[in-house]
């Protein structure tokens, strides 16, 4: 390929430019807005296609290294070797731009279009442009220049030195700190770290590409070691179906979450919690059942970028309703990686100085997963939170759901909890028994209740209705899913 | 058909298979990136006049050159795993030649 763009009248580092507004303010910064968009998205998805490649340089790797033997064929191992190197570390530095201009560029931009005041605009281009010249070093492959005006201004949460991951006791299990952390390293720093810890595709508070990349590398070696084939297979398979879908979490057992497209850049996310009978290898299901949510939400056919679904499948869900009508326990053992999910989505979105809208829904037992990741005072990240068909919150009522504010726990309010049912369906029923808490459907319990009967279904003159009822909620134009639609139109 | 021939054949073929797909693969990245360099150098064009105008622009320019690189470099790696299959099945012919004069 020309090693030079099209474009040649773009700008060289060697040109004298002047500085800020002070000297030539770009004449239309609606432009810069659209270009850095742009620029942002293509360098993820570059950097998603060299992983994909990445993943395909290992299996030639593996062949070769399992049957050639000789000095021909080692050498070509060793070859493939440095190549499989080269990809994965592209494929990281474009992740690094990508990040950088999604933050970075995205305060800029801001800064410009809000008119703010000269100096404001100056700062935000002398921070992006500091860590623009990270991202050179690294595609120059000369290392990264030092982190010093990079982080200017932005200390590294907790206080450590970004500069230094080494020498920070980085807290793994801490998504808001991690993601700024992760977001102030450099891409060396940050190669060096996805080399010691494989396991970081897992890690909430790490940006959505990188994740995805990480894990999809994951989950090819699970099928290759045959762990839990059918589930990886039918990650793998949804996977394929969709080149915007990212694998946001993936284990051994098959306990993962999909999404539709990146929520990092997304305008609303919208995660689905599945319940009884769940497992990854109907994840296409909840999905598609997020998906339909998305589209009720947003009114389109396609929400594409505009609303991101996850199907959460991050916890081994009842597999009967015996199992998940006679015990909480197991809603109780996953809620905190629901609660660290959402942070980490929250934490990641929030870098670029925008927040944008995050809902979780709980269908069925997901309901108690979702209302027990609530239950604690360090609360929840989302804006609203929806038991559709709830057997139970897990909780008594309102007064144990707690929202986790940016960093900072307070009671959930009503609006901000929503309870929808279908009057036919008998699982909201089982709340009764109070083994599973109580509904949000029920008043009782205060949060907002929206009723989801099908207007003029009768049960006498079809009784199927009492069976289908708690199945129907997601079915595409029909009314419980427009009724939830139209709940979470709502301002957030 | 010996045994071993039909071995070396399907070998042939994979391995062939394999390096013709890797081909392709980065071939596809090539061209993706070429349009990731001229949407970053519309970037560095749109914030000219900024501090980060052109060092976007530099980026631009350092990704197409990776790219070369790294195009040569997967090249280097198919000839490489051809070379070695074409010397294995030289050294296999070669086997194959000795055992049929040993057998004389």
């Amino acid at each position: 390929m020309s090693p030079q763009p099209e474009n040649s009248a773009a700008p060289s580092l060697d040109q004298d430019v002047p500085r800020g507004r002070g000297g030539s303010l770009p004449a239309d910064a609606g432009h810069i807005v659209t270009t850095f968009d742009l620029a942002e998205g293509a360098a993820s998805r570059l950097g998603q296609e060299a992983a994909d490649i990445g993943s395909e340089v290992d299996s030639v790797h593996d062949f070769l290294a399992r049957r050639w033997a000789g000095r021909a064929g080692r050498e070509a191992v060793r070859r493939v070797d440095e190549l499989q190197m080269s990809i994965k570390e592209l494929s990281g530095h474009l992740f690094f731009l990508s990040d950088v201009l999604r933050v970075e560029g995205s305060r800029l931009a801001r800064a410009l279009t809000a008119g703010g005041e000269d100096f404001e605009v100056d700062d935000a281009d002398r921070v992006l442009a500091a860590r623009l010249r990270q991202a050179a070093g690294a595609l120059a492959g000369r290392g990264a220049p030092s982190s010093e005006g990079a982080s200017a201004g932005r200390e590294a949460p907790g206080g450590g030195d970004a500069g230094q991951p080494d020498c920070v006791a980085v807290q793994w299990n801490d998504p808001r700190f991690l993601a700024g952390q992760w977001h102030s390293l450099d891409p060396d720093q940050r190669l060096r770290l996805l080399r010691q810890y494989p396991e970081l595709g897992n890690t909430d508070g790490i940006p959505a590409d990188q994740r995805d990349a990480i894990n999809r590398e994951r989950l090819d070696r699970y099928l290759d070691a045959q762990i839990a084939p059918a589930a990886h297979s039918a990650l793998k398979e949804y996977l394929a179906e969709d080149p915007r879908r990212m694998l946001l979490s993936v284990d051994a057992e098959g306990k993962a979450a999909v999404a539709s497209g990146n929520p990092d850049t997304a305008v609303r996310v919208l995660s689905f919690v599945p319940g009884t009978g769940s497992e990854a290898e109907s994840i296409s299901l909840s999905a598609e059942r997020a998906e339909n949510v998305c589209a009720a939400a947003t009114g389109a056919q396609d929400p594409g970028q505009q609303c991101v679904s996850v199907a959460w499948q991050g916890y081994a869900a009842p597999p009967t309703l015996v199992d998940a009508g006679t015990s909480a326990a197991r809603a109780e053992a996953n809620a905190s990686e629901l609660r660290s999910f959402a942070a980490g989505i929250d934490a990641v979105d929030r870098l670029d100085g925008v927040n944008a809208r995050h809902d979780l829904l709980g269908y069925s037992y997901g309901s108690t997963v979702l209302g027990k990741a609530a239950s604690v005072p360090e609360g929840l990240a989302a804006d609203r939170m929806v038991h559709v068909g709830s057997p139970g919150a897990g909780v008594a009522s309102l007064a144990e759901q707690w929202v986790d504010d940016n960093g900072r726990g307070r009671p959930a309010t009503q609006p901000e909890v929503i309870g929808a049912a279908s009057r036919w369906d008998a699982v909201p029923w089982w709340s009764e028994t109070g083994i599973l808490g109580t509904s949000p459907s029920d008043p009782r319990f205060g949060a907002t209740v929206i009723d989801l009967t099908e207007p003029g279904e009768n049960p006498l003159r079809n009784p199927g209705v009492l069976i289908e009822a708690h199945t129907r909620y997601f079915e595409p134009d029909s009314y419980p899913l427009s009724e939830i639609g139209r709940a979470l139109k709502g301002p957030a | 058909m010996s045994i071993e021939e039909t071995l070396l054949a399907v070998e042939q073929l994979e391995v062939g298979a394999l390096a013709r797909r890797l081909e392709d693969s980065v071939g596809e990245l090539d061209f993706s990136a070429r349009q990731t360099v001229e949407v970053l150098a519309a970037a560095a064009l749109a914030a000219a006049g900024m501090e980060s105008g052109p060092v976007l622009a530099e980026c631009s320019r350092l990704l197409a050159q990776r790219m070369t690189t790294l195009s040569a470099e997967s090249e280097g790696v198919v000839t490489g795993i051809r070379d070695a299959l074409g010397i294995l099945v030289a050294a296999d012919q070669e086997v194959g030649r000795d055992v049929a004069a040993a057998g004389k």
